[in-house]
Order: structure tokens, then sequence, then C-alpha cells
């Protein structure tokens, strides 16, 4: 019985999705993957932050208030629908491509993998340290107590341990599980945990399948689903892989902006950026970058373009982040205040860069964490050097370098002993950096081989939802 | 004389000339059966790795299923679980003794049984030091090195103590004290339950 009704908040959660990605682009075609990734990933992040909104005005999560969300979720589904406004799935055999019968093989690995992820996240309760100690607890305060009148958990130092200041979107998307299945069980709970982290997939598989034909997309998508590191994080309750999941669809849309400046991609950007803000505090680090790589890339475009798109992401991150940053502005920042230590202590630790930048370097080359997966960026870079032409994958290397030296100034700056703390923690980190890296090795591959005039240009089918009417 | 040539905006739409992709021309049908060969040799690669007795995957589900691996993984929470479970109502404290609050070595199982047990009782509480005292491990608990009076026990309505470590007793780690329910004394000696 708590299996089904996790099953159906997750349900929901897809409705939500597929609800906002209709509002985004309306009367569109969708493929089968933007249906079970995109839309599951704005659905979970949707529903992260409205369980936080209701939380704040006073009511915690509660069948009550999934039962709101879910009626108004069908309201504006029958309104779209009766004004054909609703996004269709799209699937044709015409679009198929020669070759595409291959896709078999990774889709048989993909599947696998993840199905092994499920699988075993489901078989036991919240075991890993950070998953029950951080994630897990926060869950279970949330779903006991609404956030209006601060509950006594997030002043309490004696529970520092569990980083009372961290964001709270897994927590919140965990109590509405709980609250779905009116019990506090953590096991069946993880089922929220594994869904946010198998995401991560298809969202990868929507940005190679940008620039890539399906078979190449549906290879690296596998070589992600089979890296052990997926499997050593997958499914144990904590954050990481949803916000890597969250950061692939920012920087995504990032790109695609850069590229096309169209709006859905910088709403998009916008939303993405949002989740993975209120998802760790490193994604509020990686929604600024996205910012100022927007801004910086726009203003290639014309001054008005860049001060407009940039203003646009700013003002729409600020609107859906600001209740978590001022709510946030009051909890003890005990041991771990980096924002401060960065600015206060960082150029004193600066020299330590010297052993964190080799450190990090090296676990790029430990193979039963990665594989071969970081030498075969490198390779792809190599073979499709053209793409450095390309605006979206300057930005996108950029992105990837701000990203890498924020986390070493991090270590930098860190109060725990450099070398324990690196050693528990940088696959995590390197983890969170996949979705660029992936990306990047896809959007080179996709100009191996082209000719200098037609780099890029023929690789793939584009995935942007099309208009309907334009279809025909 | 003509004008020297300058790309147009529309030609540049979407990518950026570079001194690169003017001059080096290439075989391309080769780098793509190079790029093809790298990719299917990292899947091979991943697989491989999947497939070996040692891997992350052998190792996951060696605990997910019932082998002793699991049973070893299990046996710890469990036992602090159902040593949370048998608290019943009414908040905890946690008592440290004998080597437990000295001995740096159990830093890390101290902290893990705090936080495990922490998370097990919410809403109920394990106290372990005042609220205004921070605890980031094992070792802040073992630094304050709390101890509270039957007054404070009384108001934050501890009903039992978890202790921690060895004691006259000769008990070891960890274990349950039911306190006897209050009536003006103060006290913390009954039912003994819970640890090994």
């Amino acid at each position: 019985m708590a299996l089904l009704a996790c099953c159906l908040y997750l349900l929901l959660i897809v409705l939500v999705g597929y609800t906002l990605l209709s509002v985004i682009h309306p009367s569109s075609r969708m493929t089968i993957v933007q249906l079970i990734g995109l839309g599951p990933a704005v659905g979970a992040g949707t529903m992260g932050l409205l369980l936080f909104w209701a939380s704040l005005m006073g009511f915690a999560p509660s069948r009550n208030v999934l039962a709101i969300i879910a009626v108004l979720t069908l309201a504006s589904l029958l309104v779209m629908e009766k004004k054909n406004r609703l996004a269709r799935v799209k699937v044709r055999a015409t679009d198929w491509e020669k070759g595409d019968g291959w896709m078999v093989v990774p889709l048989v690995v993909t599947v696998a993998g993840l199905v092994m992820i499920v699988v075993v996240a489901l078989s036991s309760p919240l075991m890993e340290w950070d998953a029950f100690a951080i994630w897990g607890f926060k869950a279970k305060v949330l779903a006991h107590e609404a956030l209006r009148l601060t509950p006594a958990y997030f002043h309490d130092l004696t529970l520092s341990y569990s980083h009372l200041d961290y964001p709270l979107m897994v927590p919140f998307l965990t109590a509405g599980a709980y609250a779905a299945m009116g019990t506090v069980d953590d096991q069946t709970g993880k089922l929220v945990s594994v869904f946010l982290d198998v995401l991560l997939v298809p969202m990868v598989y929507l940005g190679l399948r940008w620039k890539l034909r399906r078979l190449p997309a549906a290879c690296l998508s596998a070589i992600l689903a089979m890296l052990p590191v997926m499997f050593r994080y997958g499914g144990v309750g904590c954050a990481d892989l949803p916000l890597a999941m969250f950061y692939a669809g920012s920087i995504l849309y990032v790109a695609r902006w850069i590229d096309r400046q169209q709006w859905q991609d910088l709403i998009l950007a916008i939303l993405f950026s949002a989740f993975a803000a209120f998802t760790k505090n490193e994604g509020t680090v990686l929604a600024l970058m996205n910012g100022v790589v927007i801004l910086g890339f726009g203003l290639g475009c014309g001054p008005r373009h860049a001060r407009v798109g940039a203003a646009a992401f700013f003002a729409g991150l600020l609107a859906m982040d600001a209740a978590w940053l001022i709510w946030n502005r009051g909890l003890p920042r005990t041991h771990e205040d980096y924002g401060l230590k960065l600015l206060s202590s960082l150029a004193t630790h600066l020299p330590e860069l010297k052993h964190i930048i080799p450190a990090m370097m090296l676990q790029t080359a430990e193979f039963h964490t990665w594989g071969l997966m970081w030498i075969m960026a490198g390779m792809m870079v190599l073979l499709g050097w053209r793409a450095f032409a390309r605006p979206y994958v300057l930005a996108l290397w950029i992105l990837l370098g701000l990203h890498l030296m924020s986390y070493a100034l991090v270590y930098c700056v860190t109060p725990w002993n450099l070398t324990t703390l690196m050693s528990m923690t940088i696959d995590r980190l390197l983890l969170h950096t996949i979705p660029a890296v992936i990306f990047l090795a896809g959007w080179h591959w996709a100009e191996v081989g082209t000719s200098p005039r037609h780099a890029g240009s023929g690789g793939s089918n584009d995935v942007t939802a099309q208009p309907a009417a334009a279809a025909h | 004389m003509s004008r020297v040539r300058r790309p147009s905006s529309s030609l540049n739409s979407g990518k950026l000339e570079t001194i690169l992709n003017q001059l080096i021309p290439a075989d391309g049908r080769s780098f793509r059966y190079a790029a093809w060969g790298v990719v299917l040799l990292v899947l091979v690669h991943l697989c491989w790795l999947q497939l070996r007795p040692e891997s992350e995957l052998h190792q996951i589900c060696a605990v997910a299923t019932q082998s002793t691996a699991r049973r070893a993984a299990m046996m710890q929470h469990e036992q602090f679980d159902r040593i949370a479970g048998q608290a019943g109502d009414g908040n905890v404290l946690l008592k440290l003794a004998g080597y437990a609050k000295t001995n740096p070595a159990v830093e890390n199982s101290l902290g893990y049984f705090y936080f495990r047990t922490s998370y097990a009782l919410y809403p109920r509480r394990v106290y372990a030091a005042p609220a205004d005292q921070v605890i980031n491990n094992g070792r802040d608990i073992m630094r304050i090195g709390f101890s509270p009076g039957p007054q404070w026990l009384q108001e934050h309505d501890v009903r039992s103590v978890l202790i921690f470590g060895n004691d006259t007793a000769g008990g070891e780690t960890p274990r349950l004290e039911i306190l006897p329910p209050r009536d003006g004394q103060a006290g913390m000696q009954t039912n003994k339950s819970g640890g090994n």
C-alpha cells in the first residue's frame, strides 16, 4: 500500500512536469525521452518548491496538500486540452535513421544499470551516513512540522552535524512521499531518491541528442549509466545525483539559449538553475555561474539582448529562490560556512591548490570509479576540436572550468582535514561535473570528421519541441 | 583593388570563425571511426568493470541480498534502531561511560551512534549536549561530556538513558536504561535492554 501511494506521488510529479512543459511549449511535440526525462525533472523541482512554499505558509506536506496540487494540475491539464495547448508525444517511424536499430544494445545496458540501481536502493533502508544524518533527518523534520514557525531542529546546534542550513529540495520531495504514504517509511521513500537519481540519464541523453544522432547519444548515456560512481551514489538517498540532474538541465538550456536565443530555453535554464540552487549549496554557486555565462555570451549578440536575457535569468532565479534565501538567512552556520570563509581567508589558503589540483586530476584517472570516461572525453575533444568554434561549447567549457575552480577553492578553505575530506568527497563532487563532461564529449563528437563549413550541422535531429503546426 | 571579404553576420551565426577551422584539413571518416572506437572501448571496459567480483555492482548486490555482507552492514543499523525503538515515549539522554569518555578510538562509532539514534528517534530527541553546544562529530560529544541533573532531565522529558561505552557494571556498548516514572525522586536504574 505504501509503495502504491509512493508511485501515485511520483505520477503526480510527472503530471506537474508535463503541465509545466505544456505551458512553456504550448501545442508542441515531445519525444518519449522528453516525456520520461524532462517532464519528471521539471515536475520534481516544481513539486519540491511548491511543498516548500506551502510549508512556509504553515502547511506541512500532507495528503491534503498533495490533493490540492493534484486537483490544480488536473484542472490545468483539462483547460489546456480544451484549448489544444497540450504537448503531444511524437512517435513516428519516419524519424528513425539508418543504424538506429543498434540502439537496442546501449539501451539494454542503460536499462540494466538503472534497474540494478533501483532494485538495490529499494532493498534497504537509508544506510549512507549523509543520507540519514542530513537528508533523511531533514525529511523527517519537514514531514512532521511546517516551516512557518521554524522547527526547533533548525536552531539546535547539537544537530549541527546534519548541516542545518543545507537546501531542502530532496528532503521536501521525500517528505512529500511520506505524506502520500501516510507514514515515515524510509525504505519505500527511497523510491523518490532513486527516481531523481536515474533521471540524470534521460536528461543527459536529451542534451546529447541535441547535437548527436540517436545511437551515439545512447552509447554515451549508457556509459553514464554504467559508471561505477553511479552505482556508488545512485539510490543511496543523498542529494548529489539530484543536483547533477538539475544541473544537467540548467547547462543544457543555458547552452541552447546561447545558441538559439529562444525564450523557452531561457525559462527552462532559469527553472533548472533555481532547482539546483534549492538542492545543494553548490547549486547556488552553479546557478550564479550560469547567469554570468549567459550575460557574458549574450554580450556577443548585442548588448540589449545580453541585458534582457541575463536580467530575466537573474530575476527569475531570484523570484523562485527568494523565499529560500530569505528564510535560510537566519539559520546558524556552524563549522562549514564556505561563503564567509572564501571571502575572508581564501588568500591565505591558496597555496593548498598545489595539493588539491593534482589530487583532482589523479581522481579522474581512478578507473574503478570512472572507467575510462575522462580519457574518452579528452579524446573526443581532440577529435572534435572544431567544436571550439561553437559559442555554446565554449560556454560549457567556461562553466566546467568555473565549476572545478569553485570546488578547488572550497577545498582550500575547508575546516576539515583536507586529505581526509578529499578522500571522502572528491568522487562525489566530480560527479556533479559529469553532465558537463559528457555533454562536451558528445558535442565535440558531433564535430568529428565534419568539414569546417558544415561543422556541427549534420550530426543529428534537433529534439527541440516544435510547434505542431510547423511540423506539418 | 578589391576589398577584403569579411564574414557576414549570417555566416557567423551559431559559430565562430577561427584559425583552426580554416587551415587544418582532416580525414573525416577515420576520425569518426576513431571516435566510435573510443566510445565502444569505454563502454565495454565499464561493463567489464561491473562484471568483476570486486565491482561496485557486486558489492551492492551482496549488501542488497541476504548475504553475510548484508547482515554485517545491517546489523549495526538494526541494533541502533532497535534500541531507539525500545526507548518508548519521551526523550533520551546519551551518556558516555568508561573508555568512551576519553578514548579517541571510539569517536567515529560514537558519532555514528548519535547520528543514527537521533534520526531513528525523531521527533523524540537524543540529548548529548545543551542546545547551544555545537556537535559535528563524536569528538565534540566527548569534549562536552554532558551530564545533566535530575531537574534538567525532568524539564526535558527525558525518560531513558542510552549508555555508550563500558561501565562498572561490566556492560558493553551500547545499551538502554529506562528511567523510573518520576515521583519527585531522581534516578536512572531499572530495565536494562538493547545492546550486546
